[in-house]
């Protein structure tokens, strides 16, 4: 368990009595619906009896496995709509309408599932069992419905992620992770359905005229949210590495200057945040030669950001991040003799030493 | 629903501290060299003894179905689905009780042993990524990539892929999955700052760093690292100032379960000269409980076994490590395997074998 503080004041003998009570009921309730699951019992009304078990444990991992049987078991029609669908069509009985409805009807069980997960994530947003259902249930919902209620499905969706992330923990990496997977759904469902680019959808994990404006906003209200920072990396990253497309539309661009100004502005305030110098790093290293900026372009930069950074240095030596950035910039300026003699006595240097084999390796 | 994890934890942390042997839980500890005999103790006294934890496990053991047979596997309870997190957990026990030979007698149905209903099961669970799913579910984290691997490893499968076959009549990783698949993966999960995330791209944790470079050393195929430079150093970083601990990410706080996760990635990186080892040890020891022993995540914090298990692991990881300080060095506690997360002595009976990467300056 993390952050339970132990508490100065033993809990009573009625409070003992209590849980204790609680615990027995639910521990009864449990061996229960496995006792059902051992003997194969697949009845959907059972489902509610689960939702309340996994309310009070979100990680029994074991009865969010029984809702996808029975789930599974109860769904039994086909799919004939969606993305994943075979050309052969409906296996089984039925016409064509008979075949709708059970996707209607499969599709309203699933989104009242999503329901129970967001119920069960409200008393614990970190359960890797729950957020691995959750992407079940969604790739079973999006398989059989159409293409506009598709699009629709995994907007909302994005926006509760959204809203996890600005309400809840913005660090809440099951979150990200769950939403950079929303974004590959979103990228397909957006570039249509050829192979070609199911395949490229299939790897991106960032819409960068979604992330930039989010992360923007999130690093805005707290420079030290390294989660949104990661999700912007990769949407510099996208937007600097993509190649015209039939079907692109307005093309985001970076503004190097732009993004090198607000991480200045972070580490002015945080100048041990190693967040932040990893990604200003890789700006540097990486993101200027990709932005097409080289030869004198870049060294003019890097001389600006030597400037930024080796005053803040100076004034406070005692901090990491402006040391190892000056550093940086002025082995990348071919001036490697200076960059090593820089704070050489300081406590840094075992760091530097990492770093400029890293650049050297990068030459 | 996680019985066995919780017995791993709370019994691997006492035969670090020489608190176990056969017989159950000691009262006192072993000497160093002592392997058991409960010196005037009865055997009655201790609980946890063979018997019982074995016949614990294996009643958390099923067979499942697979499409070329049988597989078998552990839930975390009884009558818990199968999963590789407490499969790797119930080997991890029964192996510290020298008794994996109970996985060698053959299932009710078909004449397979148990050990390679195991092994069928897990090579069952490779994704089209290359990388392990935990059950039939097909989620995709490297923590299960990790512990898929480990129970190879620890059912003798030979997991050296410096090899092209398995030395002498051992089945070689290469025969039964796409090993070479696994390896490229694991090494995409290494991000651009240099540490490690859940699958490619994701953004990277402490927890993610070990079991990507726990997998990729007991599969001697470090090599594969994009960047063991940079490994190193996002490692490092872990340290915060002040309090010595580890933390997980940047921005976060430090929490002792780090001090294994973090710090079992730098003994497999030869990397602990980069930080105070010394500072760590004392962090550790500062988030006991006093009063009803433990110990917790931060100072002050409730104490529980997957602490307890991760901070004397952690402890004896930093001993090991030649950095440790005077204190640290004098502690009576066991080696234990940066890679397999279990005690070293127990690594040597099994002839499981690992990978360490020297750190090149």
């Amino acid at each position: 368990m993390h952050g339970v503080k132990k508490s100065a004041i033993p809990p009573t003998a009625q409070e003992l009595e209590q849980k204790k009570k609680q615990v027995d009921s639910f521990r009864s309730l449990i061996n229960g619906l496995l006792a059902k699951r051992e003997q194969g019992n697949m009845n959907p009304k059972i489902l509610p009896h689960i939702g309340i078990a996994l309310k009070y444990n979100p990680e029994h991992y074991t009865l969010w496995n029984y809702r996808r049987d029975i789930l599974t078991d109860s769904m039994s029609q086909p799919v004939t709509e969606g993305v994943e669908a075979e050309a052969e069509g409906v296996d089984g009985e039925g016409e064509g309408g008979g075949v709708e409805d059970a996707n209607v009807s499969a599709v309203a069980t699933l989104t009242e599932e999503l329901g129970v997960i967001e119920a069960a994530l409200a008393k614990n947003p970190k359960v890797y069992s729950a957020w691995h259902h959750r992407r079940w249930v969604m790739d079973h919902i999006l398989a059989r419905s159409g293409a506009e209620d598709r699009l629709a499905i995994v907007h909302k969706e994005l926006d509760l992620c959204k809203k996890l992330l600005t309400k809840g923990d913005s660090r809440n990496f099951h979150c990200w992770n769950h939403r950079r997977h929303v974004l590959t759904l979103l990228t397909r469902e957006t570039q249509g359905g050829r192979e070609r680019e199911r395949e490229t959808a299939a790897k991106t994990t960032t819409i960068p005229s979604i992330d930039m404006p989010l992360t923007l906003a999130l690093i805005e209200s707290d420079f030290t949210n390294h989660s949104a920072w990661h999700q912007r990396r990769l949407a510099i990253q996208q937007i600097l590495t993509e190649r015209e497309s039939e079907t692109s539309g307005e093309r985001e661009t970076v503004d190097m200057e732009f993004e090198l100004d607000n991480l200045m502005s972070g580490v002015s305030m945080e100048p041990d945040s190693e967040g932040l110098f990893h990604i200003w790093y890789w700006l540097v290293s990486t993101g200027l030669s990709l932005s097409g900026c080289v030869g004198a372009e870049a060294e003019g930069v890097l001389e600006t950001q030597l400037e930024t950074y080796m005053p803040l240095y100076e004034d406070e030596p005692e901090h990491r991040y402006p040391l190892l950035m000056a550093k940086t910039c002025l082995f990348l300026l071919g001036r490697q003799a200076e960059a090593d003699a820089l704070g050489a006595d300081q406590a840094m240097n075992t760091h530097w030493r990492l770093l400029r084999k890293d650049l050297s390796s990068r030459q | 629903y996680l019985a066995v994890s919780g017995m791993y934890w709370g019994l691997t942390a006492l035969d670090i501290m020489h608190m176990l042997t056969k017989e159950g839980v000691r009262h006192t500890p072993l000497v160093e060299g002592a392997e058991s005999e409960a010196e005037g103790e009865s055997a009655a006294d201790t609980p946890f003894a063979q018997e019982d934890v074995v016949s614990f496990v294996m009643s958390c053991y099923q067979t499942v179905p697979l499409e070329t047979g049988v597989g078998g596997g552990f839930g975390g309870a009884p009558k818990h689905d199968v999963h590789t997190l407490y499969t790797m957990s119930a080997l991890q026990l029964l192996a510290l009780y020298d008794s994996l030979d109970v996985l060698d007698v053959a299932e009710a149905e078909g004449g397979k042993t148990k050990r390679q209903s195991i092994i069928d099961w897990v090579c069952s669970l490779q994704l089209s990524d290359g990388s392990f799913s935990g059950d039939a579910s097909g989620e995709c984290d490297s923590r299960l990539t990790y512990t898929s691997l480990a129970i190879l490893g620890i059912l003798g499968v030979d997991m050296d892929m410096r090899r092209e076959s398995g030395e002498g009549e051992r089945v070689h990783i290469r025969d039964i999955v796409r090993a070479d698949q696994v390896v490229g993966w694991l090494a995409r999960c290494q991000s651009v700052d240099g540490g490690f995330s859940v699958s490619p791209g994701d953004e990277s944790h402490g927890g993610q760093a070990f079991v990507t470079l726990g997998a990729l050393s007991l599969l001697h195929s470090l090599s594969a690292l994009p960047s063991p430079t940079l490994a190193s150093l996002w490692l490092a970083q872990r340290q915060m100032p002040f309090v010595g601990g580890f933390n997980g990410r940047p921005s976060k706080k430090e929490d002792v379960c780090y001090s294994w996760w973090v710090g079992a990635s730098l003994s497999l990186l030869s990397s602990w000269g980069l930080v105070d080892g010394g500072a760590v040890a004392r962090f550790i020891l500062r988030c006991q409980d006093t009063e009803d022993g433990g110990i917790a995540d931060r100072p002050e914090n409730r104490a529980d076994a997957y602490h307890t298990m991760f901070g004397v692991a952690a402890l004896s990881l930093i001993k090991s490590s030649g950095t440790a300080d005077a204190d640290t060095a004098s502690l009576h506690v066991r080696p234990v395997s940066p890679a397999y997360c279990m005690p070293v002595h127990v690594c040597e009976r099994l002839g499981l074998t690992w990978q360490v990467l020297d750190l090149d300056l």
